[in-house]
């Protein structure tokens, strides 16, 4: 075998395999910034293929639509069925809306949930083909104020979170890839009450989040929504993660496990949302609530 | 000049890869079995049947690091070690045959499964993948290898003949060993 080899070889061979791992180690987990070189290479690179994917999407996506006729046709029935809803809802929620207001005026309550949430839309650049490595790349970058670890999500739900930004567009890893450094802190919303939970996984076979450490007394059922809690660092609170689909006792009987399956379209993305996220509260608001919250918090809404 | 022309197709299937290809999958396939396009590697693989193995390690070397870094997400190398590693190897077990078709596409399908064995393997390791190997095998190697292999037949012919047959013609003094 040496022979075979040569020594000199397996000299190179020895050498390039520990600073294959010693690279590996070195970048593995997040790092907060990436050096210039990658940044230039990552911005010149994906500068050239947003030219490509857009074509490439609308020639796909044409064939692809001549496909899905039948499904489309299903789409357009549920669609119009949620939007008859949305109208009900919408009418609702400014009911709540105002009472909420009126019930905060009423305690002086002077915190706010982050509820002022900031979106910028952003393109899909290129998709990572490999399956093990979910990322894709979008046209933002730090020159728009991307920084690491925003909250990312389409109008169906949470996408992922913004993993590395170079100048003009930043990686972004699916909710698919969560690992022990990116979990979510989660909560089920029911109808009586909501559970919280963490999810820390995602099982491929069946496509499902796994959702842990959910107190055992609190009622989880089939079909409810999950949304992100807002009291990890990471993504603010209250965006739409997915419905869940099984309930299961834990390893040791302790806590529950939710199977979750994810409300947004992980496979085909091409417009996206990074959420701004603001922590402390903007004075304009504060100042508002303390004066006429009612008035001025309709104001906000429209 | 030739190796600015090889390096012009890498980039191009490159570029491809992660955005053409990745809409070529239909969308109620991805949802059974997950096949993942290797137009790269197939190139590498094309070049360490034909031309010559140092050349398939430099060029799989240097565009794995650059899909390691463009698609950054959990870790560098891992790309950049399993595609020179296949290349070169492929290179050192072909360098005593006569380069063909039947080769060439052959090593594609046997390239293709190391390659996504090292790669998840590698995942495996570093603990950022949780699948079993049985299940990886029937829904990702296994679909993915015969998709490559068919995606090698159909980039063979141009290639074979704009690229690979020129270059071979002109190589042979210095590919024989």
């Amino acid at each position: 075998m040496i022979k075979f080899l040569g020594n000199k070889r397996l000299f190179v061979l020895l050498l390039s395999l520990i600073l294959f791992t010693l690279v590996m180690g070195l970048t593995k987990g997040g790092r907060e910034r990436l050096t210039w070189p990658e940044m230039f290479l990552k911005d010149t690179v994906s500068w050239v293929q947003s030219l490509f994917y857009e074509p490439a999407r609308h020639v796909t996506g044409f064939f692809g639509d001549l496909n899905r006729l039948d499904v489309l046709y299903e789409e357009n029935k549920a669609l119009k069925r949620s939007l008859s809803r949305y109208a009900t809802d919408s009418a609702k929620l400014s009911g709540l809306e105002s009472e909420n207001a009126r019930l905060r005026t009423i305690l002086e309550y002077q915190g706010s949930k982050a509820t002022d949430i900031d979106f910028k839309v952003a393109e899909v650049v290129s998709r990572s083909p490999d399956r093990w490595n979910n990322v894709i790349t979008i046209d933002l970058g730090s020159k728009h104020g991307i920084k690491k670890d925003m909250a990312v999500i389409t109008p169906g739900g949470l996408v992922g979170r913004v993993q590395t930004v170079s100048h003009l567009f930043s990686n972004v890893q699916l909710v698919t890839d969560i690992e022990q450094g990116s979990r979510v802190s989660a909560l089920i919303q029911n109808k009586q009450q909501s559970a919280f939970g963490i999810i820390e996984g995602y099982d491929a076979k069946t496509d499902q989040l796994i959702m842990k450490r959910i107190k055992l007394d609190d009622p989880v059922s089939k079909g409810d929504y999950v949304i992100t809690s807002g009291w990890g660092e990471v993504f603010p609170y209250g965006l739409m993660i997915g419905q869940v689909e099984e309930v299961m006792i834990g390893q040791y009987g302790l806590t529950k496990i939710a199977r979750i399956k994810p409300s947004a379209d992980l496979y085909h993305l091409y417009e996206v949302l990074v959420v701004e996220r603001s922590m402390q509260v903007p004075p304009r608001l504060m100042n508002d609530s303390s004066t006429d919250g009612e008035s001025a918090n309709g104001g906000d809404g429209s | 000049m030739k190796n600015v022309i090889l390096a012009l197709v890498f980039l191009l299937l490159f570029l491809l890869e992660g955005t053409v290809f990745a809409w070529l999958i239909p969308y109620q396939v991805d949802r059974l079995i997950t096949v993942v396009p290797h137009p790269v590697l197939i190139f590498t693989i094309f070049i360490a049947v034909y031309l010559h193995r140092y050349k398939a390690l430099l060029y799989g070397f240097s565009f794995g690091l650059l899909k390691d870094v463009v698609f950054y997400g959990h870790v560098i190398g891992i790309y950049t070690f399993s595609t020179a590693f296949i290349g070169y190897v492929i290179g050192l077990i072909c360098r005593h045959f006569h380069p063909g078709f039947v080769l060439a596409i052959s090593m594609v399908a046997i390239g293709n499964f190391f390659y996504e064995l090292i790669v998840y393997g590698l995942y495996r390791l570093l603990n950022l993948v949780h699948v079993e190997l049985e299940w990886a095998l029937f829904h990702q190697f296994l679909p993915t290898m015969l998709f490559n292999t068919v995606l090698a037949v159909l980039l063979f012919a141009p290639i074979h003949r704009w690229v690979l047959q020129p270059f071979h013609d002109a190589d042979e003094k210095i590919n024989t060993p």
